[in-house]
This record gives C-alpha cells, structure tokens and sequence, in this order.
C-alpha cells in the first residue's frame, strides 16, 4: 500500500502515481548546479526527469524508466526586481505562491490576470503543457538544453526575432532542456474590486465562465480572473483599475451580465483573500484531481526530430509524453491579458 | 539561374502553366519587398539582386505539397511571398531559388461568432480582411502602417504590430492556431496538434519552417467609440515617465506613440516666443525635404543637409527638446470614456493637453506614412527604419546609445509606438545621402551596423515588428543567445532538405544548399 505523498524525495511519491521510484533524487542548489545536474557528465546511465515540487507532476510526462530526478526546488532565489519596468527576475525553482507573498512585501504584484496553484514552481508553471499561460509574460530567460547548450532571451516586453525560441521550454513539459531562470513582466498596482456574482441564473447554460467574461469584455469591462464555486454557488470577479473606473464599471456589472443576478461588490483586500484561497488550497486540489483524467493523443513526429536534435543522448525521460490533460473548466478562467 | 524548359514544365504541371512567370518583367516585380536596400538596388539599376528563376501561384495545400516536393528533389530553395510589404528582405530570394507567391490562398474561411475568431487564408489582403471583418460588425484589432500592402500571413510569419497594440497586443497575442505545409511535405493545424503547441514557432518563422497556408485569429466587437488627444512634454524622459506611468496604471490605451524631439520637430512648426531663425528653419526644411516638395535647387540644398547629419543632429539636440504624444483609446461604450478621462487626466500631470486635434491628425493619416518615402528617394536620398524594444528601465538608454551610433553617419529620429506594462519598443527613422548607389548601399549598410551592435551593446532587442528577412540576420542570434540551435532543430523539424527561405532569420547553416540572401 502507497500513500499519496507530495514529497518528490520519498519513494512513495512515485509509487502512488504508479512509477517506480528513482534510482537517485538531486537537488541543487544553485543555478550553476542545476545546469550542471543536467547538462554535465552523467554519474550513472539512467535518464533524467526534472520536477519542481512534483505537485502537479503527470506520470505520462515521464517517458522512460528506469530513471533518475533532479528537483529544481532549491533554486529559488528572487535575484532582482526592477521596479521601474515593472519586472522580477528569479530562479525558476520557486514557488508561485511563495514568490507572489514575496511581491507583496516589496508592495508589488503580478499582472492580476491569471490565476495559479500556489504550490507550483515557476519553472514548472510554463513547462507545463497547456498551462502556459504565463508566457506573454516572460521578458527574459535563461535555459540550458539537455546537450549543454545555454539559451537566453534578451530582456523586451515583446520581439519579433524569429521564431519564439523560449517555446522550446514553456509548454514543453522539460523534454529539451530546464529553465533555469525567468524575467516576469509584473502588473499594474491600481485599486481592485471583488464582484460576487450569485443567483439562480448561474446555473444557464448560456452563463458559463467564458460567456460572462466575454459579455463583460463586450463593455470594456476586463475582469483579471473569474471563479465559479460550484459548492458556494456563487461566481467572483476581479476587476482592477483606478477607483473612478471600477465605479463605472460596477454601475454597469449586473446589467451587463445579467439582470437576474445579485451582485455582491467586495474591496481590493477581500479580492486578494479570495485569491490566496483558491490558488493555495481550490486550484492544487483541483489539478490533483485533474491528474487522474487524461485522454490519449499520438506524439507528432517533429517532436521526435525536435528531441533527437536536442538532446540527442536521451538525458531527459520527460515530455509531453502520449496523453494531455483534458480542457479546463469552462466555468474559471484567467480573464483576459 | 536560368530555369530549364523541363524545370518549367515540371513547376506547370503542379500549378499550371499559367502560374509559372518566368517573365523579365514578372521577376522584376518580385525581385524586392519594400526593404530601402532594395529600393536602393533598384534605382541604381541593380536589376539582377534578389530576382529569382521563377515565381509561382499554387492554388490550395495539394499544389504546395507538390512544390515542396519538387523543390527537395530538385534542391532549389523556396520563398514565401504574400504582398510584399516586408522591409527586411524577408521574401526576397535569387537567381536560385522560386518565389512562392501565395495570393491566392485569399479566402475568409469562418467567423465564429461564439469563439470569438476567424479563420482567415494567408493570402488575404489586411485591409480587405478588416474591412470584411468590420462589416460584420467584428474586428482583429490589427492595423499596421503596411495594411493596405500586406497580407494576414505576411502579418504572422513576421510577428508584427498594429497600431493598435496597446489594446490588442501584437499579432502573436491575437494568433490563436496556424496551418502550415512544412518542408517535409506535412500539413501541421497547429490548433489539433497535441502538445507542446507548435504556433510560437510559426509566428515569426518568416517562410523558414513551412508554409502558412490559414490563421485562427481571435475577434472582438468593432469598436463604436474612441477617444484621442495629443499632448507636449518638455523633454524626453517627462514624456517617457508619462506613458509608462499610464501602462503600468491599468488604464490601457488603444493607440500610445511618443516622438522624440527630432520627430517631433519634423511634424509640427516650433511653438514658443524663443523660436529662433534654425528653430523654424531646419524643421520646416527637413518637412519640405522629407515630403519631398523640393526642386533641382531643394534638391542638391537636402542632400548637402542630410550629408552634414552629424551637426543637424547635434543642431536638433542643442535647439529642442519638446516631444509630442498621440494617445487614444478605442471601444464599445460608454465605460470607455471614463477610462480614457482617467488616462487623459494622468497625462495633463506630466505635460501640455494640445486637444483631441492632433490626434484626430494622426487618425487621418495613420496610413501614410508608408507612401512618404518614396519622394525622398526621388530627391536622391535614402530613409529606412529600425525597430527595436527593451524594458523601461533601459529604454532611453538604449535610444541615446542607438542614436549616438547612428548620428554621424545619418539623420536619426524615434518614437515609441508600441508600449507595455514592463517596456516599450523603439522606431528608429534614419535618413541617408550618398552620391551613388554603390556608397549610398554602403552608407545603409554602416547605419544598420552601428544601430544593431548598439542595440546589441545596450541590452535590447534587435526586432520589435519587422522581423528578421536577411537584413538583421548577423544579430538574431545575440537576441536570443545560443538560439541557433534551436533553430536548427526546428529546421531538422519542418525542413530537413533546407529548401524554405534559407539564409533568412539566421545566417545560412553549412548544410543548407544555398543562401536565398543576395
């Protein structure tokens, strides 16, 4: 009998995701280990499967065994913020939650648009397959290939230089390289409102997630997240912008949306409570369970020629494997960007 | 290369022989794209650059598989051309190679309404799309200064701006899937590919990976109101801190462009009571100049002006420094005005409101500026541009670094027109004069030289817009470092026989067969 651990180091860990347990775990410390973990000489012939905390780690993603791991969770320094663009650049090993808290006490924040689990490492966030949400918001990275080859992004909010190379690494679930670092575009600090959405209505077919952020999208109305309780029965929005803004925007909310709804209207800081809740506790339980469904889907044969290119020895056993995650709920979204 | 009777003959019989030109006077119209360096080569009779064996019109995948096919047997290089509009010599092949005009891919395929996009060919004229998209009361939000002369693929495979990014973001922001024919023959729809997701490799491939052949963009509601003012900053950085304050308040704009004091100068008479006599003369000269209103006399005066850029240069830092901002906002309602207020009144903090008339200006002629350089070429000069992007806070240095490169050899003027949260990007105008072609290719090729490894030299990205083509070709791979490789498997990938574009986006490999470049 296994138990479903979340701690990648323990044996257990694997087994309840129906792996075997690695022959070795690494975990550096530092950005010049991790690349060296990776892309210097192999003590023992076993491939590698990178993860950050593992929380959300697909057992498909792993595409060979027997295998070793290399947790990037002890790279996770914030290295700076520059405050004038509006960016922070960090190690990708650190936690979206636990970097987010960090901002706050610089009195900064992300871009609101989006929301993440709070135990998913940055790094792991954009490998994701499908989770890529984050990568317009990458303005700088550093990568390294499993070849040893470096990869960076010259800093710019955005480019036109050719094919977008970072997409070797975000969305690519690990299969040519790890990033080691990342440059974040943060958000604008303006005032923020929580809309609680709640009534019968919600229940309308026609009322889903993305129909509601349309509808309010349709009046200039960008919501930077949206969340439907289904237990609560109760949808929230959150909106940001300067005070005389929001009020315009709440003026036209309910009739907006829909007339049959009540709309609650709650402050910026019951906006940052309700956020914290769904990304530590909603969205980690949800992608744990999201984890058992999957469908099957062939592995396009460019991947292969991706792969045979990049990592030619085969030192990484992880991928975007032969099975993807089914489409996300209709009713959450990350509003618009 | 001179394309031989059976080579013909083989090409007729994947297109038809209708759509093989092999015409002098068919190959000339596709012997440059918009590149300065190709309307150089040009009026100095440099016929033969960039003119390749053929061009051909494949109508539908079926017919590009075959000329794909035909092309990896045979060896000859590929080039994508939609309308031409590129100004890095992206479409632009040789005496080696077969144009793939793909005018013909020109059909709107299907607006879903409830999805919010449109899937559109890649042949289809901007302009038209729009203006289809429009009548049916939905927009995609992208309308670059080239619209009336580029296509939607033309857009996607340079990773291009519109005007209005600020509010729609820039075209990989509004692409949602592409299909392709790649060179290995396969057709590849990025939106039922399993992961990862292929797009961000197409958009901005320039030709090198495959064929786009249709795009998924998202759609909005047109627009049914806008506001726009202007405003005056006294110098530089007061214009700069403005806008970036406004992108990093929430209070997104349709429409930010900022011009510094020389482009400033060129499009508006001095204001002031201290307007002294070259306050009002260069820029009224430069104006004249760069409409090119000038005669034989106005001639020889602007090249002698333009030769002496070092001091017009020094002479616009010493006598200016106003700079003048177009803002405007887009939408759907009555929302909209309350937003644009608040950004109008965070604006009047750091500048001089000038009213909603030069904006409405602007609107007139947002178009034009493409069509304006023509005369100054006909006074005997060049112009070109160079956009490039970096965070905010490298952004003025990077400009004075670019235009302390480029100022002793040519004029050089900026604004900031496509603008972020964490940065904005920079377009560059130069102006150069030389008394032939030959110095004056030579002159072009020093300006981007020294602006690019300024670029470079000051940490910022070599291509906001434009794309790569082979212009910038030496610098792609200082914008992302050790991307090379990357690109090659991508090549390994989509075009293993290097036969799309080769040359293009990075310099030639030692395996590709030959250079598309001239």
């Amino acid at each position: 009998m296994t138990t479903d651990t979340r701690d990648v180091t323990e044996p257990d860990y694997w087994k309840s995701r129906g792996l075997e347990p690695p022959g070795q775990v690494y975990t550096p410390d530092s950005i010049r280990a991790l690349r060296r973990r990776i892309a210097g000489p192999s003590e023992s012939s076993r491939p590698i499967v990178i993860v950050g905390t593992g929380s959300h780690l697909r057992p498909s993603a792993v595409t060979a065994e027997p295998f070793d791991v290399v947790v990037t969770r002890g790279c996770a320094r914030v290295q700076s913020i520059d405050s004038t663009s509006g960016t922070v650049t960090v190690e990708a090993g650190i936690c979206w939650g636990e970097l987010r808290h960090r901002l706050r006490d610089e009195g900064l924040q992300f871009a609101p648009n989006g929301l993440y689990p709070a135990d998913s490492t940055v790094g792991g966030l954009l490998a994701s397959a499908g989770v890529s949400g984050l990568g317009p918001d990458v303005a700088a990275m550093t990568a390294c290939t499993a070849s040893g080859r470096d990869y960076s992004y010259a800093e710019a909010p955005r480019k036109a230089a050719g094919p977008d190379m970072r997409y070797l690494f975000i969305g690519c679930e690990g299969a040519f390289g790890v990033i080691l670092t990342v440059t974040l575009a943060l958000g604008p600090r303006p005032d923020a409102r929580l809309w609680r959405f709640s009534g019968d209505a919600l229940e309308s077919e026609d009322l889903g997630g993305v129909q509601l952020i349309d509808r309010l999208a349709d009046h200039d109305i960008r919501a930077a997240w949206s969340w439907f309780d289904e237990s609560e029965g109760v949808w929230d929005v959150a909106v940001h912008g300067p005070e005389a803004v929001l009020e315009r925007w709440a003026a036209r909310a309910g009739e907006v949306v829909s007339p049959e709804l009540d709309l609650e209207v709650r402050g910026a800081e019951a906006c940052r409570e309700r956020r914290d809740v769904i990304e530590a506790e909603q969205l980690p339980a949800e992608a744990a369970e999201k984890r058992g469904r999957s469908t099957q889907s062939g592995q396009p044969e460019w991947l292969r020629h991706i792969k045979n290119t990049l990592d030619d020895s085969g030192v990484l056993a992880v991928g975007p494997g032969a099975e993807v995650p089914k489409p996300d709920s209709q009713r959450n979204s990350g509003g618009d960007s | 290369m001179t394309l031989s009777n059976d080579r013909r003959a083989e090409l007729a019989s994947i297109v038809g022989d209708a759509r093989v030109l092999t015409d002098r006077a068919d190959l000339l119209a596709y012997n440059a794209d918009c590149s300065p360096r190709g309307i150089i080569l040009t009026r100095g009779r440099r016929l033969e650059a960039g003119q390749p064996a053929a061009v051909v019109q494949p109508d539908g995948v079926d017919e590009l598989r075959g000329l794909v096919e035909w092309a990896a047997r045979t060896g000859t290089a590929l080039v994508a051309y939609g309308d031409g509009s590129g100004v890095c010599r992206g479409a632009v092949g040789n005496a080696d190679s077969v144009v793939v005009d793909l005018k013909r891919f020109d059909d709107i395929l299907e607006l879903d309404e409830d999805r919010r996009s449109v899937r559109v060919q890649a042949g289809v004229n901007g302009y038209l799309f729009e203006r289809e998209m429009q009548r049916r009361g939905w927009t995609a939000g992208h309308f670059p200064s080239s619209i009336y002369c580029s296509s939607v693929g033309g857009w996607v495979a340079a990773r291009g701006a519109g005007q209005l990014s600020s509010r729609y973001g820039k075209i990989e922001d509004i692409v949602e899937s592409v299909r392709v024919v790649t060179g290995r023959g396969d057709v590849i729809d990025t939106a039922e590919s399993p992961p990862p997701d292929p797009t961000p490799w197409f958009v901005g491939s320039e030709g090198t990976l495959g064929f786009i052949t249709d795009v998924t963009l998202q759609v909005e509601p047109k627009p049914a109101d806008r506001h726009y003012r202007g405003f005056q900053f006294d110098d530089l950085s007061d214009g700069l801190e403005a806008i970036r304050r406004l992108m990093q308040s929430g209070l997104r704009p349709a429409v930010v462009r900022l011009y510094d004091p020389f482009d400033t100068l060129v499009k508006k008479a001095p204001s002031g009571d201290g307007a002294g006599t070259l306050r009002r003369a260069l820029p009224a000269a430069l104006r004249t100049a760069l409409e090119a209103r000038v005669d034989e006399w106005g001639r020889a005066a602007f090249n002698e002006l333009i030769r002496r850029a070092g001091w017009v240069n020094g002479a616009v830092d010493a006598f200016s420094s106003e700079c003048r901002l177009i803002v405007g906002y887009e939408g759907h309602t009555e929302t909209l005005q309350t937003e644009a207020e608040a950004g109008f009144d965070l604006l009047r903090r750091y500048g001089v409101d000038l009213g909603v008339e030069p904006g409405e200006e602007w609107r007139e002629h947002r178009y034009a500026v493409s069509y304006k350089q023509s005369p100054v070429f006909d006074a005997g000069a060049f112009v070109d541009t160079m956009e490039v992007a970096t965070s905010w806070s490298n952004l003025e240095s990077l400009y004075q670094r670019v235009r302390e490169a480029l100022a002793p050899h040519v004029l050089v003027m900026a604004h900031f027109s496509h603008v972020y949260t964490a940065g904005s990007s920079i377009y560059f105008t130069f102006v150069g004069s030389a008394d032939t072609a030959e110095e004056a290719l030579e002159l072009h090729q020093t300006a981007w030289r020294r602006g690019l490894d300024a670029v470079d030299g000051a940490g910022g990205s070599i291509a906001h817009h434009h794309g790569v083509g082979s212009v910038k070709t030496p610098w792609t791979g200082r914008d992302h470092r050790g991307g090379e490789a990357g690109f090659r498997a991508l090549k390994e990938a989509f075009d293993p026989d290097g036969i799309l574009n080769p040359g293009k986006v990075y310099p030639r490999a030692a395996t590709e067969p030959r250079e598309a470049s001239p």
